[in-house]
Parts: structure tokens; sequence; C-alpha cells
């Protein structure tokens, strides 16, 4: 009996631990500092790891090669720490966007996962290393490694920005169409109302016009996670996204424009 | 420790999560009540007591009111995507090729 109970209380300590941990979950905004913190430790140990490296090639003792190791494997961690946390950051951002813009993408959480879980394995490899060119091997597959969590990031960038325009267009076809209701439903003998009217059926050219190249910047959405983004890859993205948010707002404009001549004060 | 050092203190941590656990929502209610307006503890509030009015609202009006309001909400969320998150822009790196002279 004595031994159910100790094990009860152990299991609730646990249980309750573990909500406490998971009540604990960071923000994006959080995310970012830390990933901040770990880059500027990952700085600082810049300039003592060239100094070292240039003393154990200098004289090429075994002091001067112990702090070399030293000092690199420090150095590396630093980085791949920095990168761990840049990584957890960008999932982060984009479990927030996927609960704002209500859409789900796996193929990113997955990858994510699997860059995080490289890296802390990697991290306590590089802390038994005892050579130069096992360091030298680890940085390789570090920077092959952060090859792909870059592609990530620019794709996670450019997904976010055209899922959001997604939503903006959803949203703008609906109040539209809601505004194409009112104008009909307004019947009344009104030369405000009939210029209104008119002024609604020149506006669905621009409309057209918006939907055209929303479409342009849809289908590069489904290509995104067929291949690796690169930086140009989510400038370009960037460009066309803004490119099409200034005949958005003009759009809106002309919309509450011609609602205020006919919506009493 | 023996086993009933342990389990003391096995309670006590329990009770004390139970304490927190209880404080974090006591405290989720409160910040929740701190939004409404703050009353001097001398000052009396007042009831007043408005007047019933009729007002009549023209549907058509205010239905032409909303969809300026949605406009102007749509148009808020276009600012947002204007604002670009170059936090998630990969941060550089140095990597080490070789250690020789």
């Amino acid at each position: 009996m004595k031994n159910k109970t100790f094990l009860l209380f152990v299991l609730l300590f646990f249980f309750f631990s573990g909500t406490l941990c998971l009540a604990q979950e960071k923000t994006v905004e959080e995310q970012y500092r830390l990933f901040l913190e770990k880059y500027r430790v990952y700085q600082a140990g810049s300039d003592p790891y060239i100094n070292a490296k240039s003393k154990y090639l200098s004289y090429q003792s075994v002091t001067s090669r112990a702090d070399y190791l030293d000092l690199a494997r420090k150095y590396l961690i630093s980085e791949i720490e920095a990168a761990e946390f840049y990584t957890v950051f960008v999932r982060r951002r984009l479990a927030e966007a996927t609960k704002v813009l209500n859409y789900q993408e796996n193929f990113y959480f997955i990858k994510l996962d699997d860059e995080i879980t490289f890296l802390s394995l990697l991290k306590n490899r590089v802390k038994d290393a005892s050579s130069t060119s096992d360091l030298l091997n680890f940085w390789t597959d570090f920077e092959t490694h952060f090859e792909s969590i870059s592609s990530y990031g620019y794709s996670v960038k450019s997904y976010i920005e055209i899922a959001s325009l997604e939503k903006i267009d959803e949203n703008l076809k609906t109040t539209k169409d809601k505004l194409d209701q009112y104008l009909i439903e307004n019947l009344l003998d009104d030369s405000y109302a009939e210029a209104a009217r008119d002024n609604f059926s020149v506006l669905e050219k621009d409309y057209a016009k918006i939907v055209s190249q929303m479409n342009n910047i849809k289908s590069r959405k489904n290509k995104l996670s067929s291949e690796k983004a690169s930086k140009e890859t989510a400038e370009v993205i960037r460009g066309e996204v803004n490119q099409i948010l200034t005949p958005i707002q003009v759009l809106i404009a002309s919309y509450q424009k011609l609602l205020q001549t006919i919506v009493p004060k | 420790m023996n086993r009933k050092s342990l389990m003391v203190f096995l309670s006590i941590s329990f009770f004390l999560a139970v304490l927190f656990l209880i404080f974090v929502f006591l405290k989720s209610k409160n910040s929740a009540a701190t939004s409404l307006p703050y009353f001097a503890p001398n000052a009396t509030p007042t009831l007043v007591q408005a007047a019933p009015t009729l007002v009549q609202i023209d549907p058509l009006s205010q239905k032409g009111k909303d969809l300026i309001n949605d406009f102007s909400a749509i148009n808020n969320d276009v600012e947002k995507v204007y604002k670009e998150d170059t936090r998630l822009l990969p941060p550089q790196f140095y990597f080490e090729k070789e250690v020789t002279q």
C-alpha cells in the first residue's frame, strides 16, 4: 500500500512538472530573443578562435594545438546552438502563422524537426571531438545541413507572405460580393446609387487584374516545397507580393469611397 | 534521505504545484478584470441611468457602414503584409574549411 502511494505521488509530481513546462511554451518574440542571445555568443567567440588558430599554425606546439582544439570545439558548438535556436524560431513562427492563417503545412514542420534533431546530435558529437580532422568533418556536416535550414527559412518566409495574401484575397472577394449585393438591394431611385453601381462595374476590371496577379503568386506557393528556395527566390516572391499590395489598397480605397457616397452619415 | 522524508518532500512539491496552478488560474481571471474601469477607493460610484431612447437604425445604412469597416480591416491586413519579417532570413555563419599552413 505504501509503495503504491509513493508511486502515485511520484507520478503526480512528474505530471505537474510536465504541465508547467508546457504552460511555459515560448512565444515567437521570446524565441527570437533567445536566438539573438545565442548568435551574440557565437559572434563573441570569433576573435578568440581566430587567435588560437593563428597561434596553432605558427607554433605547431602541443599546447597551442590543445588550445586550438578547445576553442574550435566551443566555437563550433556556439554556431550549432545559434543555428538550432534559429531553426526553432522558424518553426515557432510557422506554427503561429498556421494558427492565424488557418492552413497546415506539415512538410516544413517535419523537415525543421529533423534538422533540430540533427543539430542536437551534432552538438554532442562535437563535444567528444578529439582531432582537428574530426572537427573539420563536423563543420562540413554543419554547413551542408545549414544550407537546407536556410532554404527552409526562405521558404517559410515566402510561404507565410503568400498565405497571408491568399487570406486577404479571400476576405476581399467576400466583402466585394457583399458590396455587390448591397448595391443591388439599394434600389432607391437615387442618382448617387446609380452612379455607385456604374462605378462598381468599372472597379470590377481592376479586381480582375488583381485576381490574375494573385493566381500567379499562388502557383508559386505549391512549388516552394518541391524546390530548394534560395535568397533570390525569396526576394522575387517578396517583390511580387509588394507589387500586388498597392493595387489592393487602391481598390479598397475606391470601394470605401464608393460606399461613402451612398451611405448616409 | 529515507523514504518517509522523500514522501514528505514529494507531498510538499505536489501541494506547491497545485497552489501554483491555482495562482496562474486566478491571475488569468484577474487580468481580464483589470481591463474594467478603475474607481479610486474613496470615490463613490454613481449609477447613471440613461433614459431609454428609441433610435431607429436604417438597416441599409448600417450595412453600408459595416462594409466600410470590413474594407478597413482588410486594409489593416495589407499593412501587416507590407512589413517584411526579416527575422526569418537565415543568419551568417563561418565554416572552417582547413587548418593547415
